[in-house]
């Protein structure tokens, strides 16, 4: 590592912020909301260094093919984006208590990053073409957008609750409105299909391109597609019962498709998709892409 | 400065009191020309609110002020009050305590309800008053703007105003806040126009909320309040049809029996095809039926709900309150400290110039000898500044001295002594 950053760095910064969020609930404290903004600033910070390390290590040993090419750097990459969801929704909303909810899906990403570290990189041929690297980004911002989607959901429910149950201006919960709650879900539900969507016109494209065939039975393209599907669904769903009044179905909407997203990446991770045909190499490519495990992987590489 | 206060409030002074003893702005403009009139030596400002009628004057510390006895003899005078009756029930307070009483007063610390910011504008108006009819000088000047800041202060550093505290306010400020992000797109409907009614809807229009219905069971009554205040009258019976268009209902009526039963309410929702469904009842008795807030979509908060929030909201108040009363003690000491150190001005003032003078003459005798003997420009120079510097330093720890025992509030010994010892003249 050039900088010294480990992942123990960005880990205990979220992990302290999670533990003063958590602290909301017992006592008072000055400044906790500073403190706690800082904390998470922080661990954005190192996390950001961490994956420019690893850029730059990636780069120095394979080429500007190796860069995220594996599932442990996308998962991080993932929680970064998500983190810094928390940061900017904490400063917009200092009150109420939405670390609870984010910064642990942030570190549980964190710990399924570290749980696939050693799984084997993803094919890299045509890395330097646009498609893999479209195909790459907007999956994971869809996944991120998916995730975001269930902790708002959680947020909605959380609130929707304790309004039902008079529990209004309660000191320890204040969290967002629930119209509020309820936009940012909305939106999540539809960006998540955008993101997913293009991911996946993205990786036909990408596999057309490389002249595979049958890839329409990989495990990952079958998943993906059945996750755009289902999101697809739920977008029209929630537009149709908002419009009837019946909003708080958005947040199941979003707790499904979390559910559904969690289950294929289960599965995809465990498939061979993605990756190259010689899964003892390390150093390999840069994107995860719909493209066939068993296809060659000489053909197209770039290096 | 002298500062003598005479007043009552609802602390003490039966509302019948405080009644009649209270002035309109033209009252209080006549009154303060009659104090001109018979003390045009002397600031003053009258202060009359809901809650309290306070008397402050101000002079000169040579300058003789009126006691409170005169004080309150002219404010029972104005109104024709017997003096006697109304001494037992005023509070009369003299400089610091009064300075004090002022700066709590300003920072709502002393109001009927703790926190209400409307207190701040009046003791400003009742200085502009003052202003306006040439009573109030530079001592009335300086202690209104440090109330004005002490004010602030309060405001800034605790969070006093921070919770509302009036069923309607918390209604519209924290509740609906807890659902809607705003309310200017939000569809509201206000049932019944009674005191309490007019309330939410002026706290409504501040929040933001624009399209605004108010129904009445008396139409007429309903017009009119629309008009003084906004939103727009709809008759009784077009109660169901503003129920389905609905984000927010607030219910204010007098009725002794629900106006809505759950089978009402069923049947508006069942044709009903916007989102959840906001009703504050700040009725008493309801008037909507408690079993429809087990409705789905339906989420129902009476007087009871709102009522633990405002004690709530009251009881953070009163946990902020020594936070603000240590600021105000502290600015209350800055302020006296000030007013002591200004008194020392005149003479130190005095002193410097007496010490001018000496070095002065002894500066043209000796410029006169140095030009004798061909001393050149530069050493007389040099000459000038060592006089002045000798000056500077010989005055330095005496004017170091004063300005710390008015610090310290006992400065007066020692002015006298700095006086006598050079013979400085008042």
């Amino acid at each position: 590592m050039l900088t010294g950053v480990t992942l123990a760095c960005f880990v205990t910064s979220y992990g302290i912020a999670l533990l003063l969020e958590l602290s909301r609930w017992v006592i008072r404290m000055p400044y906790r909301m500073a403190i706690e903004l800082s904390m998470i600033f922080l661990g954005i910070l190192t996390h950001g260094l961490y994956l420019v390390d690893r850029i730059a290590v990636e780069v120095q040993q394979s080429g500007a093919s190796a860069v995220f090419s594996n599932w442990f750097d996308w998962a991080l990459l993932v929680s970064l984006g998500l983190a810094v969801c928390c940061w900017l929704m904490i400063l917009r909303k200092p009150e109420s208590p939405i670390g609870t909810f984010l910064l642990p899906l942030i570190l549980a990403l964190i710990a399924a990053a570290q749980f696939l570290r050693s799984q084997p990189a993803f094919d890299r041929r045509a890395s330097n073409m646009i498609w893999p690297w479209i195909h790459g980004i907007s999956l994971m911002v869809g996944m991120m957008l998916v995730t975001f989607g269930f902790a708002v959901a959680l947020m909605y429910v959380s609130q929707a609750w304790r309004l039902k149950n008079k529990r209004a201006n309660s000191r320890f919960l204040r969290l967002p409105s629930l119209e509020y709650l309820q936009s940012l879900g909305s939106a999540s539900l539809f960006a998540s299909a955008s993101c997913i969507a293009l991911g996946l016109v993205s990786g036909v494209i990408l596999n057309l391109q490389r002249g595979v065939q049958a890839f329409w039975l990989d495990a990952g393209v079958l998943f993906s597609t059945g996750l755009l599907v289902w999101l697809a669904i739920a977008f029209v769903l929630q537009w149709h019962l908002s419009k009837r009044g019946l909003e708080r179905w958005t947040a199941y909407l979003n707790m499904i498709s979390f559910a559904f997203m969690s289950l294929a990446l289960v599965i995809v991770a465990s498939s061979p998709h993605g990756r190259k045909a010689d899964a003892t190499e390390r150093t390999l490519p840069a994107i995860p892409s719909s493209g066939s495990p068993d296809a060659d992987a000489s053909a197209g590489r770039v290096e | 400065m002298k500062l003598h206060l005479v007043g009552c409030s609802h602390h003490r002074t039966p509302i019948e009191l405080r009644e009649q003893l209270s002035f309109s702005s033209e009252q209080v403009r006549s009154a303060l020309q009659q104090v001109r009139s018979q003390h045009p030596n002397c600031e003053a400002v009258l202060l009359s609110t809901c809650n309290r009628v306070e008397f402050y004057m101000v002079s000169e510390p040579e300058v003789a002020i009126p006691g409170p006895d005169w004080m309150v003899n002219f404010l029972a005078s104005f109104h024709g009050m017997d003096s006697k009756q109304l001494a037992s029930h005023v509070v009369s307070l003299k400089d610091r305590d009064a300075i004090k009483h002022l700066f709590t007063v300003a920072s709502s610390l002393d109001s009927l309800v703790v926190g209400e910011t409307q207190i701040l504008s009046q003791v400003r108006q009742a200085y502009d008053i003052a202003r306006a009819e040439d009573i109030a000088g530079a001592h009335v000047h300086s202690l209104f703007q440090h109330a004005s800041y002490v004010s602030k202060r309060v405001a800034n550093e605790t969070e006093i105003h921070r919770k509302r505290v009036s069923i309607p306010s918390v209604a519209v400020s924290e509740i609906a806040a807890e659902f809607f992000e705003r309310l200017d797109d939000k569809k509201v409907l206000v049932i019944g126009s009674g005191e309490m009614g007019e309330e939410t809807l002026r706290y409504l229009i501040d929040a933001g909320a624009k399209s605004i219905a108010l129904i009445n069971r008396s139409y007429d009554k309903a017009v009119d309040a629309s008009s003084r205040l906004g939103g727009r009258a709809y008759p009784w019976e077009d109660l169901d049809r503003e129920m389905m268009q609905a984000d927010l209902v607030v219910s204010t009526t007098g009725s002794q029996e629900p106006i809505v039963d759950l089978v009402r309410f069923r049947r508006v929702m069942s044709q009903r095809k916007r989102g959840a469904i906001l009703i504050l009842d700040l009725a008493v008795p309801r008037d909507f039926e408690p079993s429809i807030g087990e409705l789905p979509n339906v989420y129902l908060y009476a007087v009871d709900d709102l009522q633990r929030v405002c004690q709530k909201n009251a009881a953070w108040r009163s946990m902020q309150y020594p936070k603000a009363e240590k600021i105000i003690l502290e600015e209350t000491e800055r302020f006296v400290q000030g007013l002591q150190v200004r008194t020392t001005v005149p003479t130190i003032r005095r002193l410097r110039e007496h010490a001018d003078e000496i070095k002065n003459l002894e500066w043209q005798r000796l410029r006169g000898k140095l030009q004798q003997m061909g001393v050149n420009g530069d050493v007389e120079g040099e000459i000038q500044q060592s006089m002045e510097r000798l000056v500077n330093k010989l005055l330095h720890s005496p004017m170091q001295s004063v300005r710390e025992e008015a610090e310290n509030q006992s400065h007066s010994t020692l002015l006298d002594a700095l006086k006598r010892l050079f013979k400085l003249a008042d």
